[in-house]
């Protein structure tokens, strides 16, 4: 993502972009889930919806339905749009707490689309109009993380990428600053270079064994730290969305592809061994294992500076906020972008990489409490993970968050950072965090008048649902 | 709901109280509250500079008004409003150099990055262009032009929001009538003294010169610089800024006007502080904002002459909180702001929007207000880091129009000048009143051109950039060459 990116935005004349992988390496992902920024990534690109889903055997997602996790037997859906409809300038879950306050049972996935949709395995591309009952969403794609890798490559190297098949043995640090000289490849190879993007994953080859960079720890909000991985056959409708279901020690990740169903279980190793969180996974498949389960570890962090010297970190040596809301390729896209606005000069001036690793960190901040939410405001006492997690301190950042929700709704809105008000409504609410109070500006407002506004949206939105193609035929007819 | 707040008393007849006893009355109709509006101005007192300079606005105004359905043209007859495209700034940097501040957007995204940066990249190779050349609310103002923005996204007339120039006085009397046909209630009598409940956070009631107590869940103070609740009564401190911006007086008068009006405001640089026009569609708003360790009070007096001229003091500053117990300050209660970039009226808009979303009951008024005095707050410092800019990059030789001041820069506007010069990145903040074309735009008008720019801005070849860049502004003077002169337009549109 990083070399097709420098590719599209660099004038070759300005840049020589040189990557380098080896095969014996492999990639980590086994069914990438991603957010709706990924199609900005792709048009970016020019890259074709139906050809990039046709060769990553990807499919349309909707949202992440949330199983077990505040309590055993709970079930929620965080969605990418918008519930409901305000009135009169009342936001809607205003509206929709006003009413659960006395008594009203309906959910607030009732008042979202691509929840109804969802669950329906229906799909359809939002439209424009925003009178439209099928506005206000997005989508995102499940795809094969091992199959992006090349297509990106397909469409980097024809635009001036440089690829190398090598692994790295040695990187030479410059005597005067440290700055990274070059590296060596086992071939003997000498790779000279200004700047160095470091996308070597969680073992940080350059910006963490080579320049030390240090890493901040958050294994104390986000004790998992192993995750074992599994494909499987695909079985029932072709579901629009990512489902994660919460075990014991950990969750369980479930990723429908074209082919295949990607499976993993993220969990914690104080809690479970290796074999038993396999187990766990395999006997919870929904369809035949087709390889043998993979194991993954990690530490969940970030690294001090994802910009130290002339190198900078993207995707896992960066850091690592486990896959929980599919904010890995996201956080990629993020460090891409940042970087590409502030592109350095030789100099790699202080001003630059402050400014760059300011706005990183509030990206991973921010995405890191969204996180924890999901962990922390759980009322399962039946394992000690989610008593470890109930009872941990959490950061002030989203303490402040949670005590504004939970005192009547109020979501903190911020400029730079991944998951707007939708997204906090969708997790506080499926996660039991319901707000004490209502917005005082609902006094009065008589109840039947609110009832009527929220059965004409619950109307629309199974009507808008029932419209829809299921996401199986979508994909046979125009991928 | 035993804890609902159905009592509001605001204490301050001004603008800032109307304004917002007529917003809070709009949000919450249909509830069941009362609203009373306690004048405390005594008689003969002086007239709140910061209602005096909320004659020129933002364009946060029009959109507040079209929220409230107020009809635009009986508020601007009214009101003798004019329009307003930005504001021009002379004479910061250099006596004979002016730059406008327009409010909308910069040139046009070519290649995914900010115009600004394709300006930058000329002035490296010899062309120094100024932003305000790229801009259809700069080049309409500077002809005297006006029509209401395109509402078809793809024409160029789109790219611009616009405020007003409006009569102050009649402005808090419309307000006035409008919140009370909402069901706000005057009460005519002087404050007298501010009782606080046993735990000393929150107020109870405030006694008035006739004798009266009016007792109330949630305490607006809209008393103007004295902060009559939130200050004195509460105890809430007042961080001033005077240290990075000494102007502390003012004289202001109105004229008749001999010309047209213009669609924007005149800001320029004098000796000791700066002088300010802002035309209404018969007069002509004018002032000078001065240090009164500088110029002399009777001198600035003889400046603008005429008619009954108002002379003001302020501190420019804010209190610590603006939101403390049950009582929220609006206006120049909670903090004061010179009017070098209009700020006045906007950040009462944005006190009371923000008060709305996170209206308290009697029990969440401590959460609400956390969150109020962080956002809030938030606003205040960055319109502060805006106005000081200007005096930070002003290269006259009289102060204050002499460069740095002596005290420590804030350190986030030091960070957004580092920035900016260094790459023209404009740093925001989460929440701000000015935007990116705001800031660029002030930079390179005050002289600032960043020493690198956006890789992006490389995309294009140099023949190509120069065609585009050149292709831009010609659209741009085309389409406002077809615009009317401003009052013509104001002269049609109020028939």
């Amino acid at each position: 993502m990083a070399a097709a990116s420098l590719a599209r935005f660099l004038r070759p004349d300005q840049c020589s972009i040189r990557l380098v992988e080896s095969a014996e390496i492999g990639i980590v992902g086994v069914g990438e889930a991603t957010v709706p920024h990924i199609r900005f990534f792709n048009q970016t690109l020019g890259l074709d919806e139906a050809d990039f889903m046709r060769k990553t055997h990807a499919t349309f997602k909707l949202g992440i339905e949330f199983v077990n996790w505040a309590r055993l037997g709970d079930s929620y859906m965080h969605p990418f749009g918008d519930y409901g409809r305000p009135l009169r300038g009342v936001k809607f879950h205003q509206l929709w707490n006003r009413l659960r306050l006395v008594g009203d049972t309906n959910p607030i996935d009732d008042y979202s689309l691509p929840i109804e949709a969802a669950k329906n395995a229906r799909f359809a591309p939002p439209t424009n109009d925003p009178q439209s009952p099928l506005a206000g969403f997005g989508y995102a794609f499940q795809f094969d993380a091992t199959l992006f890798a090349p297509f990106l490559r397909a469409w980097a190297e024809p635009r001036g990428v440089r690829r190398t098949e090598g692994r790295v043995v040695d990187v030479t640090l410059r005597g005067t600053d440290g700055f990274i000289e070059s590296l060596t490849l086992a071939s003997g190879e000498k790779i000279e270079g200004d700047l160095f993007i470091d996308c070597s994953g969680f073992f940080g080859l350059l910006t963490e064994k080579s320049l030390h960079t240090g890493y901040e720890d958050w294994t104390h909000w986000l004790p998992c730290d192993r995750a074992v991985a599994v494909p499987c056959e695909s079985s029932g409708p072709l579901l629009p969305y990512t489902r994660s279901t919460a075990h014991g020690a950990g969750w369980q990740w479930r990723i429908p592809l074209q082919n295949r169903t990607g499976n993993g279980h993220v969990y914690s190793s104080q809690f479970i061994s290796d074999d038993e969180a396999a187990a766990t996974l395999l006997k919870n498949l929904d369809g035949k294992a087709l390889a043998e389960p993979r194991l993954l570890k990690f530490v969940t962090g970030r690294r001090k500076k994802t910009w130290n010297r002339n190198c900078v970190a993207v995707g896992l040596s960066g850091g690592f906020v486990e896959p929980l809301e599919s904010t890995s390729i996201y956080l990629i896209q993020a460090a891409i972008t940042h970087l590409i606005e502030l592109f350095p000069d030789r100099n790699f001036d202080a001003v630059n990489l402050d400014e760059y690793n300011r706005v990183m960190d509030l990206e991973f901040e921010r995405v890191r409490d969204f996180i924890v939410l999901h962990y922390h405001a759980t009322e399962r006492d039946d394992t000690p993970l989610w008593n470890y997690v109930r009872n941990m301190p959490i950061p002030d950042s989203l303490a402040y968050k949670m005590e504004l929700f939970r005192e009547r709704g109020v979501v903190v809105n911020y400029r730079v950072g991944l998951f707007y008000e939708p997204s906090w409504v969708a997790v506080y609410v499926g996660q039991r965090i319901l707000p004490k109070r209502f917005d005082p500006l609902l006094d009065d407002t008589p109840l039947d008048e609110l009832r009527r506004h929220t059965g004409a949206l619950r109307a629309a939105v199974q009507a808008g649902a029932k419209a829809m193609p299921t996401q199986a035929d979508l994909i046979s007819r125009h991928v | 709901m035993s804890e609902a707040v159905r009592n509001i008393v605001v204490v301050g007849g001004g603008l800032a109280g109307w304004y917002a006893a007529a917003r809070l009355g709009h949000a919450m109709r249909g509830r069941k509250i009362t609203v009373r509006v306690v004048h405390a101005a005594a008689p003969g007192a002086e007239a709140d500079p910061l209602d005096v300079f909320c004659a020129s606005t933002l364009p946060g105004l029009p959109l507040a008004h079209a929220e409230l359905g107020r009809d635009e043209r009986a508020f601007m007859r009214e009101c003798r409003a004019t329009f307003k495209l930005g504001t021009e700034y002379r004479g910061l940097t250099d006596p004979a150099r002016s730059y406008l501040l327009p409010h909308g957007e910069i040139g046009a995204r070519l290649e995914a990055v900010g115009f600004h940066q394709f300006i930058t990249r000329l002035a490296q190779s010899g062309r120094a262009l100024d932003l305000d050349e790229f801009s259809v609310p700069a080049l309409a103002a500077r002809l005297g032009r006006f029509a209401h923005p395109s509402q078809d996204a793809r024409s160029v007339l789109s790219t611009f929001e616009y405020a007003y120039h409006l009569d102050t006085q009649a402005y808090t009397r419309l307000v006035r009538g409008f919140a009370q046909s909402l069901g706000a209630v005057a009460v005519d009598a002087e404050l007298a003294g501010v009782e606080l409940d046993a735990d000393g956070r929150n107020i109870a009631a405030v006694r008035l010169a006739d004798g009266q107590r009016i007792a109330g869940d949630l305490f607006l103070d809209c008393s103007g610089a004295r902060a009559a609740l939130l200050g004195e009564a509460l105890g809430v401190p007042f961080d001033s800024w005077q240290s990075w911006l000494p102007c502390d007086r003012a004289v202001v008068t109105s004229v008749a006007a001999f010309e047209p009006p213009a669609p924007f405001t005149r800001v320029s640089a004098e000796p000791g502080g700066w002088s300010w026009q802002a035309p209404l569609r018969d007069q002509l708003v004018q002032g000078l904002i001065f240090d009164g360790n500088r110029v002399d009070a009777d001198a600035a007096l003889g400046k603008v002459a005429q008619s009954r001229p108002l002379a003001l003091r302020f501190t420019n500053g804010r209190h610590r909180e603006l939101w403390r117990g049950n009582c929220v300050a609006i206006g120049a209660a909670a903090g004061f702001l010179e009017p070098l970039a209009a700020t006045g009226l906007e950040l009462i808009n944005e006190g009371v929007t923000r008060l709305v979303a996170l209206f308290p009951d009697r029990g969440s008024a401590v959460v609400m207000a956390n969150e109020y005095n962080r956002a809030l707050g938030a606003m205040y410092d960055g319109a502060r880091d805006f106005v000081l800019l200007h005096y930070l990059l002003s290269r006259r030789a009289a102060a204050p129009w002499n460069g740095p001041p002596a005290a420590a820069l804030p350190p986030s506007l030091a960070r957004r000048v580092e920035m900016f010069r260094y790459r023209g990145r404009v740093v925001l903040n989460d929440d701000e009143i000015f935007e990116e074309p705001d800031w660029a735009c002030t930079f390179v008008g005050l002289g600032q051109r960043p020493a690198h720019y956006s890789i992006l801005a490389d995309q294009l070849g140099d023949a190509d950039m120069v065609a585009q860049v050149a292709k831009i502004a010609r659209v741009m003077q085309a389409a406002v060459q077809k615009l009317p002169p401003h009052h013509l337009y104001l002269d049609r549109y109020l028939a």
